[in-house]
């Protein structure tokens, strides 16, 4: 079905979506002297905001949602940076070079970056009243009110966000179960020590946490909800946090005929398939040499790292010299810091090393340093980051016990 | 509300709006200062929004804690009065300071 077009502009630049990646490459453009028109369009209502604290301080209640904001108003009008609030893209046409959005505005662009983003990933059957998600400020902001006075949470799903939100919610005085269907928390993205010394953590503030647990049944209940686990045990709860990782926003980009694989497939210099079109952030997905096979990558680092790539490529300027990817998390007041990727295919050597507030763990794969992880000790992280690529396994005697 | 002045290493000004009880980096970010890259967030973990305050201004904060300083000891630029943006909280004394943006900041 065809939206009527109602009024049409021409662009230089087409940003789709106005989060960190968006937002930053309309940034990027602007400081390396870009001067075409540069149109941002943003399905949300709100200015454009950060994600991270949507489970951890925004949730938490100890910032507001004004805070939140990558950049005043005022700022976007002063950079020439043209955002439109509240316009979805319906449809993009990629041989036409136009785009056409929900509310009938027709846009001719020269260049378009998708920046759509990804979508929490829902389980059927649990939504409605004390069913959420965090995803969007609004998703957050529906769910902090209730976090309070022993409120029975139930967390679906241990990865970073889950084990986030479990955290800010057991804080505010919730009693919270986490149940994670696999063996290991966080994705199995963290090593053994790493992930056995949080879930502790976690365990002393009070959480419960199931692992190797499946729910065979969600029900709907006059309290909120009840599950039915694999063994046949029932847990009732007044909400759940659906935390089961999230969907990449690719529709538009196959509807166009533009090529995607768990993501838009993009090249190092963020291209997609079709000409004059890129894809940046969660919802992208480009060769990763370290794995030697395409990936989606979800972190703001990222989202901010091909931001500025397709923004060089765009401009005519030099790209960012490469760094490895980086990730960030907050947990029960810990502060973990992870850059590098290591296969999950592949075995891992180890290698942990206290520190004055925390710990370090290098993981070797191949002899080749693949990725770090750091908890509370952010100048060893810098320096152990650099090394990445490198061989050098150390002396055994560093060996985690 | 209070204002703060962020100098550009070229002697360039930006006044911005502080709130009370803001960070200066949450400001900064808001007004899209050049050179406050604040990668985390305000996390106090990735070293991008380092500043450096006038020396009265500095006295009136509480020291920086443990990471914060190991931080200041590996930032391009540091200096005695060296802070991280995200962690200097807004207060009527510190209206109208100037704060210099160095050339460069952490990068991994």
């Amino acid at each position: 079905m065809d939206t009527p077009v109602q009024r049409t502009m021409q662009t230089d630049v087409l940003i789709i979506g106005a989060s960190h990646a968006g937002v930053e490459c309309a940034w990027t453009l602007r400081q390396a002297g870009f001067a075409g028109r540069i149109v941002l369009l943003d399905a949300q209502a709100a200015a454009p905001y950060q994600r991270p604290p949507l489970s951890k301080a925004l949730l938490a209640g100890s910032t507001d949602a004004q805070r939140l904001a990558l950049r005043s108003v005022e700022t976007y009008q002063k950079q020439s940076i043209e955002h439109l609030p509240d316009h979805t893209v319906a449809r993009l046409d990629a041989g036409n070079r136009t785009a056409i959005t929900q509310q009938g505005l027709q846009v001719r662009f020269t260049h378009c970056v998708i920046a759509t983003g990804a979508r929490a990933r829902c389980l059927p059957g649990l939504n409605g009243a004390g069913a959420y998600s965090i995803r969007t400020l609004d998703d957050s902001l529906a769910l902090q009110p209730r976090l309070a006075d022993g409120l029975r949470l139930l967390v679906l799903g241990g990865g970073y966000l889950g084990l986030e939100a479990a955290s800010t919610a057991a804080k505010l005085g919730a009693r919270v179960t986490v149940i994670e269907q696999t063996g290991c928390l966080m994705g199995g993205k963290v090593s053994a020590t790493t992930a056995a010394r949080l879930e502790a953590l976690h365990r002393q503030a009070g959480i419960e946490i199931l692992r190797d647990t499946g729910v065979q049944g969600w029900e709907s209940a006059p309290h909120g909800w009840s599950a039915t686990l694999a063994d046949g045990r029932r847990l009732d709860a007044e909400a759940v946090l659906v935390s089961i990782g999230a969907v990449p926003n690719t529709e538009l980009a196959e509807q166009a005929g533009i090529r995607c694989a768990d993501g838009v497939v993009v090249d190092a210099s963020c291209r997609s398939s079709a000409d004059g079109i890129y894809a940046i952030g969660d919802c992208a997905s480009s060769h990763r040499p370290e794995l030697g096979r395409p990936c989606r990558i979800e972190s703001v680092q990222n989202a901010l790292e091909q931001a500025r790539i397709a923004a060089a490529a765009i401009a005519g300027t030099a790209p960012p010299s490469p760094r490895p990817p980086t990730f960030w998390s907050e947990q029960q007041g810990r502060r973990l810091q992870i850059a590098g990727l290591a296969d999950p295919r592949q075995p891992c050597d180890d290698r942990l090393t206290e520190t004055a507030k925390g710990w370090l763990v290098e993981r070797y794969q191949a002899g080749r340093l693949a990725a770090v992880e750091a908890v509370d000790s952010p100048v060893e992280f810098m320096q152990a980051t650099k090394r990445i690529g490198a061989g050098d396994v150390p002396a055994p005697a560093t060996l985690t016990p | 509300m209070p204002e703060v002045f962020f100098v550009q290493p070229d002697g360039t000004e930006q006044c911005v709006d502080v709130p009370a009880g803001w960070s200066l980096m949450e400001a900064a970010r808001r007004d899209g200062i050049d050179g406050i890259v604040a990668e985390c967030g305000g996390g106090a973990i990735c070293g991008t929004c380092h500043v450096h305050l006038p020396e009265d201004c500095y006295s009136k904060l509480g020291a920086p804690d443990f990471t914060e300083a190991a931080l200041l000891e590996i930032v391009p630029e540091p200096s005695p009065t060296s802070r991280l943006s995200c962690q200097v909280i807004m207060t009527d004394e510190l209206a109208s300071m100037r704060v210099r943006v160095p050339a460069e900041q952490l990068n991994l």
